[in-house]
């Protein structure tokens, strides 16, 4: 493919899914590398890299992250949170997951130890995990990377996986595998009220209908799952800048919120009292960069859309293509077709 | 399944497009993969040759580079992909992301080569 110009840094540019890791990705950039020694932005052939190959910090978590910006973004949302749940607090909700790869496994994480929602079940190919108190997330990524599967965990109840597995009680619903898993008849009997596509084009488009007859709200793919490739536009455009974020300003950034403190403290006669977040002192890593970044553009597009849907009526999802439409549309129109 | 999956894409976009007043066959454009490329390559292991094919598609280039990832799997199909590489362009394209959307795919289970 580098040979046919099918793959390159201005041309098309692959990342990890289904099946890839960064290992494969540095594979790629390194054949890349030696195809074409003299391009100087070889690196941003392809995103997804480990760090130590040009990668970027919270890459891997990206997806699974960016599903957890998105569920925060709407429980903000009063016009969406409202009409579904009692009440519009993210803690206590219980989540069932399908998929404990990548996606799956971030996204369980972090709703469960920083928004204290119960993983009450975890659907996978081979098991089904169910903990009415949730499962706790950490030890069973530690049982996953000892044994190379969630089968036999003994923090929740192991059960052979049925067709309607995914039918399990919960409040949110996150399919995190592959596609086409909510069909009409999940659709029909699911008890979630919440969905958020952590995978590509899990609902068909016959259960979308459904959902959204029975008011089953549904945060589609196109926006729920996009922190891989926002994160991998930081990465790439960290490849073309040869330098990470934040290296220039950040000792910058610190020494000034020092000055700032230490003269309110002058001023107040007193020294200030800080909590936990005195980690805000400091200027930002790349880390706090980058999610700093994913977290804007996710809270950012979930009210562009929620304008859009007031505007032309509709679901989350058709008010999202009508904004995506519209872009490609512009860049035409920007050239004149 | 898989050509289902492209199906209800295009039927997920047939439904927004309708609401949008775009000059007449842009939408149709839009819709559309640009190109799909496949490959079909032999690898010689284990004292004989295996042939493995794979595809990459490169659904809109109104942006440069077209992204999107590629997955190894033993199932998939270039309507799958095709799938993917679109909603590509348009996840891009809604949260703002100057790419164009693409996919790949190559035929096979990684658990039974390593």
């Amino acid at each position: 493919m580098i040979r046919q110009r099918f793959l390159n840094t201005a041309n098309n540019v692959p990342a990890p899914d289904v099946g890839t890791s960064e290992r494969t990705m540095m594979w790629i950039a390194d054949e890349y590398k030696r195809l074409r020694p003299e391009d100087i932005n070889a690196l941003g052939c392809v995103t997804g890299k480990p760090l130590g190959g040009g990668g970027i910090e919270g890459r891997v978590e990206a997806t699974g992250r960016g599903v957890q910006y998105a569920i925060h973004a709407f429980f903000d949302t009063p016009e969406l949170v409202d009409p579904i749940f009692g009440d519009a607090r993210l803690s206590g909700k219980c989540v069932a997951i399908q998929g404990f790869g990548n996606v799956g496994a971030h996204a369980a994480l972090f709703l469960s130890k920083e928004d204290g929602c119960k993983i009450t079940s975890i659907i996978e190919r081979d098991v089904v995990l169910t903990n009415p108190n949730g499962i706790n997330v950490d030890d069973l990524i530690a049982h996953r990377d000892a044994i190379g599967s969630i089968a036999n965990f003994a923090g929740a109840k192991c059960q052979e996986p049925t067709p309607n597995a995914l039918l399990a009680d919960c409040d949110i619903l996150i399919p995190a595998a592959v596609e086409g898993v909510i069909t009409a008849d999940i659709a029909r009997k699911t008890p979630a009220k919440l969905i958020v596509e952590a995978a590509n084009g899990p609902c068909t488009f016959e259960a979308a209908k459904i959902l959204d007859d029975r008011q089953i709200q549904v945060i589609p793919d196109l926006y729920a799952n996009a922190g891989g490739v926002i994160v991998s536009y930081f990465e790439w455009v960290k490849n073309l800048g040869h330098m990470p974020f934040g290296l220039l300003e950040r000792r910058y950034h610190e020494k000034g919120h020092r000055v700032l403190t230490s003269t309110i403290e002058r001023t107040v006669g007193a020294s200030l009292q800080w909590n936990e977040d005195a980690s805000y002192l400091s200027g930002p890593t790349e880390l706090d960069m980058v999610r700093s970044g994913l977290e804007e553009i996710m809270r950012r597009t979930l009210m562009r859309i929620i304008t859009e849907q007031s505007a032309r009526g509709g679901d989350i999802r058709s008010a999202a293509y009508r904004l995506a439409i519209n872009q490609v549309a512009d860049a035409y129109r920007a050239i004149g077709l | 399944m898989s050509s289902s999956f492209l199906s209800d894409v295009e039927a997920f976009y047939d439904l927004a497009v309708k609401d949008l007043a775009l000059p007449e066959g842009v939408g149709e454009k839009i819709k559309v993969a640009n190109a799909t490329y496949t490959t079909r390559f032999g690898v010689r292991l284990r004292d004989r040759m295996f042939t493995f094919t794979g595809w990459r598609s490169a659904h809109s280039n109104h942006q440069s580079p077209a992204k999107g990832g590629i997955r190894y799997a033993p199932n998939c199909t270039v309507e799958e992909v095709e799938a993917l590489a679109a909603l590509m362009t348009y996840k891009c394209a809604l949260v703002g992301v100057p790419y164009g959307g693409s996919k790949g795919a190559l035929c096979l289970d990684p658990s039974d080569w390593t």
